[in-house]
């Protein structure tokens, strides 16, 4: 791995494992800082369909939800927890190849309102599988004994988990296939990268990373229901993440995640979350005509202009 | 029997609405290749303005709706001129990226709604709200039977707007060639703004005559907007009379499926409708195959 | 045994006939013309053979294996590609990113990507815009860095659609000069051509489509004068050309 990523990687993560040692930052910052956590790698997971393919996902919450669901039931039934995490992981990258085999034909348009069909029609079926998901009044999730720093340093952990995910996806044989079908999917086969496979794959690995950020979810939450992790807010969020910060970028999601939860936190708690949700809207609509690489994008800018100085 | 009749009856009557909210998705998507995803925005938007007018100044919900059309007219076109040309687009048409940018719209216009209406269930209620037609063994709702009248008039006028006019002439050389509409001068900025504005128009006479039978909230233009979706993919993405079946289908399929599934499960019919048919006849029911 | 052999090829979309029951042969080395108006059938042609279309009949062999049906990313492992009428760059990728791509997924094995990519521009007269995105690019550097591309996966066959369609003559005649170069050095080459002329003097030999059927094939001298080409292919695009004016190809 290049020093270019290691180097600021290293402090980023370094500084957010140190941060809770040395300042006293409370019980509720740190279940913030957790929950940022667990929408970067949710956006991480986001944008390795969304940003390295090109294939814009209005659906993902489906993953987040199965992660979610299966993490907590498993963990309910004793099933150690690190263990639920992986099998929430690998039946939302099955559940996405299911569906994402027939679907990643379609391209553009196509492929995203086909994912809001997906998206709305697990969501109802999960609302209505009462005896899996409690319906609309929930599940409580049993995981045992669990402290508020323990869960943030090993959320921070996954985060990293997702982050060298993301690295070795966008550097390797396999990264190189997904910008050619960005690029052109029919140029990509003329030249030797199977489509399909790939983006089925690309899929995969997305779903199982948004599946562990669910599953984290339900760790921390303690409380879960299907219109929250498998709805289409959720899914939304999961688009906003890596729009913010850089679509299709490794530090886009990373910053996105944070910029979110900070707007998000100081938005309701100072206006209504009316407003904040036109300021959300704002923000999308100038990212796309002023900066299409958000926040990363911006700072590629910055030091571009310092350096003609 | 008499249950199938009552369900072919009102399915049939639901299509002439669903047909309404759709026909502005398709006609853009068809003029200028984009997913307006603020489409259900401006259902919604119609459907507060349609009661606001009935509740403030008592005007009858119809003329509402009325009313709403060139409002939202303008809406659309300044939405065109404003943000949606300055659309980042690849060779092939407008990049995958707009698609967010007209999303971003769209939570602007549930934001707006929040902030003047709230988020509680509005609906809108007159004296006959409750009256009944009754024919044989099937028994309709006055407002429904409106809404069909209305369904049909406006497809009647698209369809003659499209087919018989110098705009329709217009509108389909663009959607066939904007390349070679520029060369023989046509002016394709104003056709797409007078596009833009004709849908969110169609879009807000779907609402405000939704807002005569539903129930509406912030949230009210999802729903409205993925059941657009299902219908002009269905209808291949286009045609009038593609949507107009489409809508049909659609309507019919749910009605039906109150006889098999729970009617909490009869909105993911469409849903699932709407991946099937994507992957399995991405042309539409009647769309011929491309050929290359 | 000839290198490729088509047999019998046909593609339907629905009740048209797109290509009908063309069977044909090319030598090892050649440069394979295939000519005929608009509609006639050319591109399917193509995409039947580099495996973007699934043909409805026929068999597709290269050195006797039948490649027919094979997925365009199979064919490429073969030694056929293709390069598009309507280039389709990476738009994401530099020039050199984009040759890349054909060298990782081609059928070659390289260890200096980086550099035998930017030996395969410099031998398309791109070497100064190597690290340029294909936006920047003119039409007819972006149509060499299709070639580049192409090349880019150890081709055997190159399927050339319509290169030259476009560029102006100075342009085109330095593209030609480049194929016949390519030609010279070993690749195949099957091209599309729109441009009488630019075809008359560089293939060896020509089939001609009209409908979707094979209307005549052989040396560009012999089908000039088969009465048939003059009278189908050659008399009625002159007439075409009087009527619109040199024509716009679709």
């Amino acid at each position: 791995m290049p020093t270019e990523i290691v180097l600021p990687a290293v402090v980023a993560f370094g500084l957010l494992w140190l941060v809770p040692f040395v300042v006293d930052v409370g019980e509720y910052y740190l279940g913030l800082g957790t929950l940022a956590l667990i929408f970067v790698i949710a956006g991480l997971g986001w944008n390795v369909l969304g940003g390295l393919v090109g294939q814009i996902s209005f659906g993902h919450a489906v993953f987040f939800g199965t992660g979610a669901y299966i993490t907590a039931r498993a963990a309910g039934a004793g099933v150690p927890f690190a263990a639920a995490l992986v099998m929430g992981a690998a039946t939302a990258a099955v559940y996405g190849v299911l569906w994402g085999y027939p679907t990643l034909r379609l391209r553009g348009p196509y492929f995203a309102i086909a994912t809001i069909g997906v998206g709305e029609a697990t969501r109802i079926a999960m609302l209505n599988l009462e005896s899996f998901t409690g319906g609309a009044s929930g599940l409580q999730v049993h995981t045992g004994q669990t402290s508020a720093f323990g869960d943030y340093q090993l959320a921070l952990l996954l985060a990293i988990l997702a982050f060298v995910a993301h690295v070795v996806v966008q550097r390797s044989k396999f990264g190189v296939g997904l910008s050619a079908i960005r690029g052109d999917v029919d140029a990509a086969s003329d030249v030797g990268v199977d489509p399909a496979r790939y983006q089925v794959f690309a899929l995969a690995t997305s779903a199982a990373l948004v599946a562990l950020a669910g599953g984290w979810y339900a760790r921390v939450q303690k409380f879960i229901e299907p219109n929250d992790v498998f709805g289409f807010e959720l899914s939304v969020a999961l688009i906003l993440i890596p729009l913010i910060g850089g679509l299709g970028t490794l530090w886009g999601p990373v910053l996105g995640a944070f910029v979110y939860i900070v707007v998000q936190e100081t938005l309701q708690a100072n206006l209504s979350a009316a407003l904040s949700l036109g300021i959300y809207g704002a923000l999308v609509v100038t990212i796309i005509l002023v900066e299409p690489l958000g926040l990363v994008g911006a700072g590629r800018r910055v030091r571009r202009a310092v350096r003609r100085r | 029997m008499d249950r199938a009749l009552q369900l072919t009856a009102s399915g049939l009557l639901l299509a002439g609405l669903y047909a309404m909210l759709a026909y502005g998705l398709a006609l853009v998507y068809g003029v200028m290749k984009v997913v307006n995803l603020a489409h259900g925005g401006t259902i919604m938007l119609a459907a507060f303005f349609t009661w606001a007018l009935w509740d403030g100044l008592g005007l009858y919900p119809l003329l509402g709706a009325v009313v709403a059309a060139p409002v939202f007219f303008v809406i659309g076109a300044a939405l065109y001129l404003t943000l949606v040309r300055r659309m980042p687009m690849t060779g092939k048409g407008p990049s995958i990226e707009s698609l967010l940018l007209l999303f971003g719209v769209w939570t602007i216009m549930r934001s707006i709604a929040y902030l003047i209406w709230g988020g509680d269930d509005h609906s809108i209620t007159t004296a006959t709200s409750q009256a009944r037609v009754t024919l044989g063994s099937v028994s309709l709702p006055d407002t429904r039977l409106i809404a069909f009248a209305v369904g049909v008039l406006v497809t009647i006028g698209l369809a003659t707007l499209v087919g018989r006019t110098r705009f329709g002439r217009a509108i389909r050389a663009a959607a066939q060639d904007p390349g070679a509409c520029r060369l023989v001068g046509i002016d394709i900025e104003r056709i797409n703004a007078v596009t833009f504005g004709l849908a969110a128009s169609l879009g807000a006479i779907g609402g405000g005559v939704a807002a005569t039978i539903f129930a509406f909230n912030p949230e009210f233009g999802a729903v409205a907007m993925l059941k657009a979706f299902v219908i002009i993919v269905l209808g291949g993405m286009g045609s009038i009379a593609g949507v107009a079946l489409g809508a049909l289908v659609l309507a019919l399929t749910e009605s039906y499926a109150t006889l098999f599934v729970e009617s909490a499960l009869t909105n993911m019919v469409g849903f699932v409708m709407l991946v099937a048919v994507l992957v399995l006849r991405p042309e539409g029911l009647l769309g011929k195959r491309a050929v290359r | 045994m000839p290198l490729l052999e088509l047999e019998g090829v046909t593609r339907r979309f629905g009740g048209l006939v797109a290509v009908d029951d063309v069977s044909a042969v090319v030598e090892e080395g050649e440069i394979f013309g295939v000519i005929g108006p608009n509609g006639a059938g050319k591109t399917t042609l193509f995409s039947m053979i580099a495996g973007s279309l699934r043909p409805t009949a026929g068999k597709i062999r290269l050195e006797g294996h039948d490649l027919a049906g094979r997925p365009a990313h199979r064919v490429v492992r073969h030694g056929i590609t293709r390069t598009h009428q309507v280039v389709k760059p990476f738009l994401n990728l530099t020039a050199a990113e984009n040759v890349e791509v054909g060298l990782l997924f081609g059928n070659r094995r390289v260890d200096d990507r980086r550099g035998e990519a930017v030996a395969l521009l410099e031998r398309c007269g791109l070497g100064a815009v190597a690290d340029r995105v294909p936006g920047e690019l003119t039409l007819s550097q972006r149509k060499r860095l299709e070639i580049a591309r192409a090349l880019g996966t150890g081709p055997r066959v190159l399927l050339l659609d319509e290169v030259v369609a476009g560029l102006n003559p100075q342009e085109s005649v330095g593209l030609v000069e480049l194929i016949r170069e390519l030609n010279r050095e070993g690749v195949t080459i099957l091209m599309i051509e729109h441009v009488m002329k630019a075809i008359m003097g560089l293939a060896d030999r020509i089939l001609v489509l009209d409908g979707g059927a094979l209307l005549a094939q052989g040396t560009p001298r012999a089908v000039s004068r088969d009465p048939a080409v003059v009278e189908a292919y050659l008399g009625r695009r002159a007439a075409k050309a009087l009527e619109d004016g040199g024509g716009r190809d679709a």
